[in-house]
């Protein structure tokens, strides 16, 4: 399905053409990423894990028979159904949270002593056909890795630990990091929602969003959650993911936007009601004040004329002088800015020439060197290679004109015999003379760019002592430039005989200005809360957005159920088939809703997860992920990594029944669909023995490590 | 073989039979009619080639004559200052390993190459130790011959027979070893460690130019 935002856009404006301009609309529209972000369509991966493997040392504070015993556990772990088979309280669960600690990063389910134990963890898991290994080491702090290829020994991982995915220092980064990795993989990203700060004093809402973690809770499926589908609040937020239908992406930001906006229309109505209040009360205050002022003016009106022009005309012309001879100073700091600028830009010239000079007159001297060297080969060369070998330098026998004949004809040396090229006698003096003519002509032009250099470092010199010598005027000027200290000493004595005269004259006149000064001050204020008074508060608008939003998200939600209606109906009939086999035939038909309410038809009334009976809930639970993951097999909808952990299945269902389906289940997934998924169960219940291929027992009363 | 090394190849040939053909004396022998001249010595080869090879380091063996004989001074100047005006010291130097006793390249290849067109002969003892002593070379008439008719019209070869007869009028008579030890006087010659490179004192020349002549090179 395309979705077409722009005619989606218009139509709602139309709706509100009264209040909202289509700007508005589009920006209240507006998401980040695209609408069209989500498919149902599978991504046809699925997590499985090949290999766990954890060491340490079990310390306890207080003695007991297993204190101080070395923990070195490590497991192949099959493709399709595992099962752990262990009493109560042996350590599944341990290493079920371990994997989701490697995983996820989030260890805050393992028991803390336990996690104490551990030093080091290794994880094979396959991702489709690709394997990776992670590796954490938990010593002190979290050190994690995520490799590419399956090595189960540290050996191997120090190895290859350079060609790393994810390297992380602390279980935040490692956390942020294997987030990444995962959503990347299966195309998940985090949905939104608002919830109220949890400090007191803060009215604030905040933003939260599901993590990679949130959306392991469908496939860590723990004993203790079994009463609700999903465990945690956001379970509606996680089947929505994991069906990846169309639109849930703007449906869930906007509705985002929509608690926003809610809170702040609700903070500003809160806040205008306030701040009226107080303004009228700080403008009462304002204007008693104003009265005051007002009264102790009329007291200090009564002004007589002074004579203290003398002085005011005394300190004027020091200032001028002080300003004159400032401006001064500066223009001489400014030239003499100027001419350093130009002096240290001549410098740079003139050196970066000088160091081409010296290259090019090595390059010169480089060239006539081969010229000579030519010259020589060329006469030496053709020297030599007209004489005749005569003797063998080593046993000074003749050599035989018949080897000389040999060695013209078959050239082979007459003296040792061995091959010789004809072109090595033979000296072609053109190519050589070619030669000394282009090094030549090259010398020629290297001369001239030296001549052209030596010039311009010539005139770099004169100009060089020109500034120079400016720059010694400019000194000798800077020396004669007053000294404005005096003066402003001179200055400060006059302005205090000033305000010494003022107050023998009138001692009512400073405090005048003061009142002055005071009532433009408050006179200003009392003008700025009128003004704040006038400013309409546009709480209309906000509603009027917040319409909109709703209305959008509705039309939204109604659309993406048109679409995925199909899907969502043969993952109900998926649910219902698993719910049977498991043995709860009182359950006759499952609906899902456009906001992905699931409802159990049972008795002829439809009930949710919560209300279906205790002993029968973990069976709907196992049986909507089962459902989840046959979607993906066999429709090739949605995005479950088709891997589930389930641990202790059983416990509380009190129903044999139970046991008898969940075995034939097992079976059934194990026949069907061996290869496409991986599911670990862990279990006290010994009659779940050899129900599958895959089991690791550990004898009654031992630890599984 | 590369054109540098072919050029480099024959350049040396020439260079150590001009040493050969211009620092030999006369000779006579009857055994051995075609020997004509005579030279004594691998070593002094060696150094006098090495002068050859360094202009910047004759100019400073000058610079020594002259700093000693007053009556030499002037025209070792002109001399000196012909050399660096030409840009020698660069052009015409060509870098020299230092092996055990100083300035050394192994010149057997040419030795043999120069007997092999019948330019020079060798003669040699043995020590009780069975070491080479007592080198002397030949050289032959056949070389004399070609010396007379072709080669010393080589416009290429008039700065050799001009440096040569230059070292021959300062340095003619000193053996191999006097000349070794002069030359070990220069601090850069002497701190050259085995197998490297000797390095250009150019400046040096410079510097000590100017404190005796007080003028610029």
């Amino acid at each position: 399905m395309t979705f077409d935002l722009k005619k989606f856009t218009k139509e709602l404006q139309s709706e509100f053409k009264d209040s909202l301009t289509f700007d508005e609309v589009e920006s209240l529209l507006e998401t980040k990423e695209a609408y069209n972000k989500d498919t149902p369509l599978s991504t046809g991966k699925n997590l499985s894990l090949t290999y766990i493997a954890f060491d340490g040392e079990k310390n306890t504070t207080e003695k007991q028979n297993y204190s101080g015993n070395k923990i070195k556990f490590s497991q192949n772990i099959e493709s399709g159904v595992n099962i752990w088979l262990a009493d109560n309280l042996k350590g599944k669960s341990s290493v079920f949270k371990i994997i989701k600690y490697a995983l996820t990063g989030n260890g805050k389910s393992i028991k803390p002593n336990i996690k104490k134990w551990i030093n080091e963890v290794i994880l094979n898991f396959k991702i489709g056909n690709k394997h990776y290994t992670i590796y954490l080491n938990i010593e002190r702090r979290l050190n994690g890795l995520l490799l590419n290829g399956a090595f189960k020994s540290i050996i191997d991982i120090e190895k290859n630990k350079e060609e790393y995915i994810i390297q992380a220092k602390n279980e935040t980064e490692y956390q942020d990091k294997i987030q990444d990795f995962f959503f990347k993989q299966f195309s998940y990203y985090p949905l939104k929602w608002t919830q109220k700060s949890s400090s007191k004093d803060s009215n604030d809402l905040l933003e939260a969003s599901t993590s990679w973690s949130t959306y392991f809770k469908s496939i860590f499926l723990e004993s203790k959650d079994s009463a609700s589908l999903i465990f945690g609040g956001q379970e509606k937020k996680v089947f929505e993911m994991l069906m990846g239908l169309e639109l849930t992406y703007p449906i869930n930001r906007l509705g985002l936007k929509k608690d926003m906006l809610n809170d702040k229309k609700g903070k500003q109505n809160l806040v205008s009601k306030i701040d009226v209040k107080q303004k009228e009360i700080d403008r009462k205050e304002l204007e008693e004040e104003l009265k005051i002022i007002n009264k102790k003016l009329q007291l200090v009106k009564n002004e007589k004329p002074t004579n203290i022009n003398q002085l005011y005309s005394v300190y004027n012309n020091i200032l001028k002088e002080i300003t004159q001879e400032n401006k001064k100073s500066l223009d001489i700091e400014n030239n003499n800015l100027t001419l350093r600028k130009s002096l240290n830009s001549i410098n740079s010239k003139s050196s970066s020439d000088e160091i081409e000079l010296k290259r090019i007159e090595k390059e010169i001297k480089k060239n006539d060197k081969r010229i000579i060297d030519i010259q020589e080969y060329i006469e030496i060369g053709i020297f030599f290679s007209n004489l005749d070998i005569k003797h063998c330098p080593s046993c000074n026998h003749s050599v035989s004109d018949n080897k000389k004949i040999i060695e013209k004809v078959e050239h082979k040396c007459a003296l040792c015999n061995e091959e010789v090229e004809n072109s090595n006698s033979e000296i072609d003096k053109e190519i050589y003379n070619d030669k000394i003519d282009r090094l030549s002509i090259l010398n020629i032009k290297l001369g001239e760019e030296s001549d052209i250099l030596k010039k311009n470092i010539d005139t770099f010199n004169k100009q060089h002592s020109q500034f120079s010598s400016e720059i010694e005027k400019l000194e000798i000027n800077k020396k004669q430039i007053k000294n404005t200290n005096q003066l402003n000493v001179k200055l400060k004595e006059i302005e205090e005989l000033i305000n010494d005269e003022k107050l023998k004259i009138n001692p009512e006149n400073l405090k005048n200005e003061n009142l002055i000064k005071e009532k433009a001050v408050i006179e200003y204020k009392i003008i700025e809360i009128d003004k704040s008074f006038k400013k309409p508060e546009a709480i209309d608008n906000f509603d009027k957005q917040i319409e909109l939003l709703e209305v959008a998200i509705s039309k939204l939600s109604s659309i993406r159920f048109q679409v995925g209606k199909s899907i969502l109906k043969r993952l109900s009939e998926l649910m219902l088939s698993e719910i049977n086999e498991f043995g709860l035939n009182s359950i006759t038909e499952i609906k899902i809703s456009e906001k992905f309410e699931i409802q159990y038809k049972q008795d002829g009334d439809y009930i949710t997860f919560n209300n279906i009976a205790e002993g029968e809930q973990l069976r709907a639970k196992i049986a909507f992920y089962l459902s989840l993951i046959q979607l993906d097999i066999e429709k090739n909808f949605g995005r479950h990594t088709r891997f589930l952990i389930i641990d202790s299945p059983g416990k509380e269902e009190a129903d044999d029944n139970f046991l008898k389906g969940l075995s034939n289940v097992l079976k059934s997934i194990e026949n069907r669909y061996g290869e496409e998924l991986q599911i670990l169960i862990g279990t006290a219940e010994r009659g779940l023995q050899d129900v599958v291929t895959n089991q690791y027992i550990t004898p009654k009363e031992q630890f599984v490590f | 073989m590369d054109e540098k090394d072919k050029i480099r190849s024959h350049k040396d040939k020439i260079r150590i039979f001009l040493i050969l053909y211009y620092f030999s004396e006369n000779h006579s022998d009857s055994d051995y009619p075609s020997r004509k001249k005579i030279f004594k010595s691998e070593v002094r080869i060696q150094k006098i080639d090495f002068l050859l090879r360094n202009p910047d380091y004759f100019a400073h063996e000058l610079l020594n004559i002259a700093i000693k004989d007053n009556s030499k001074k002037a025209e070792i100047k002109i001399i000196i200052k012909d050399i660096f005006d030409k840009g020698e010291p660069i052009i015409r130097r060509l870098e020299m390993e230092r092996f055990f006793f100083g300035a050394y390249e192994d010149i057997d290849d040419v030795i043999g190459f120069l007997k092999s067109i019948d330019f020079i002969d060798f003669s040699s003892k043995k020590s009780t130790d069975l070491k080479t002593i007592e080198k002397q070379y030949y050289i032959t008439e056949t070389a004399i011959q070609k010396m007379d008719n072709t080669i010393s019209n080589l416009s290429s070869l008039q700065w050799y027979t001009s440096r040569c007869e230059l070292i021959k009028k300062y340095f003619g008579n000193l053996s191999g070893t006097q000349l070794k030890v002069s030359q070990y006087e220069i601090e850069e010659y002497r701190e050259t460690s085995y197998k490297n490179y000797i390095g250009s004192i150019k400046n040096l020349v410079i510097d000590e130019f100017k404190k005796l002549y007080n003028e610029q090179l």
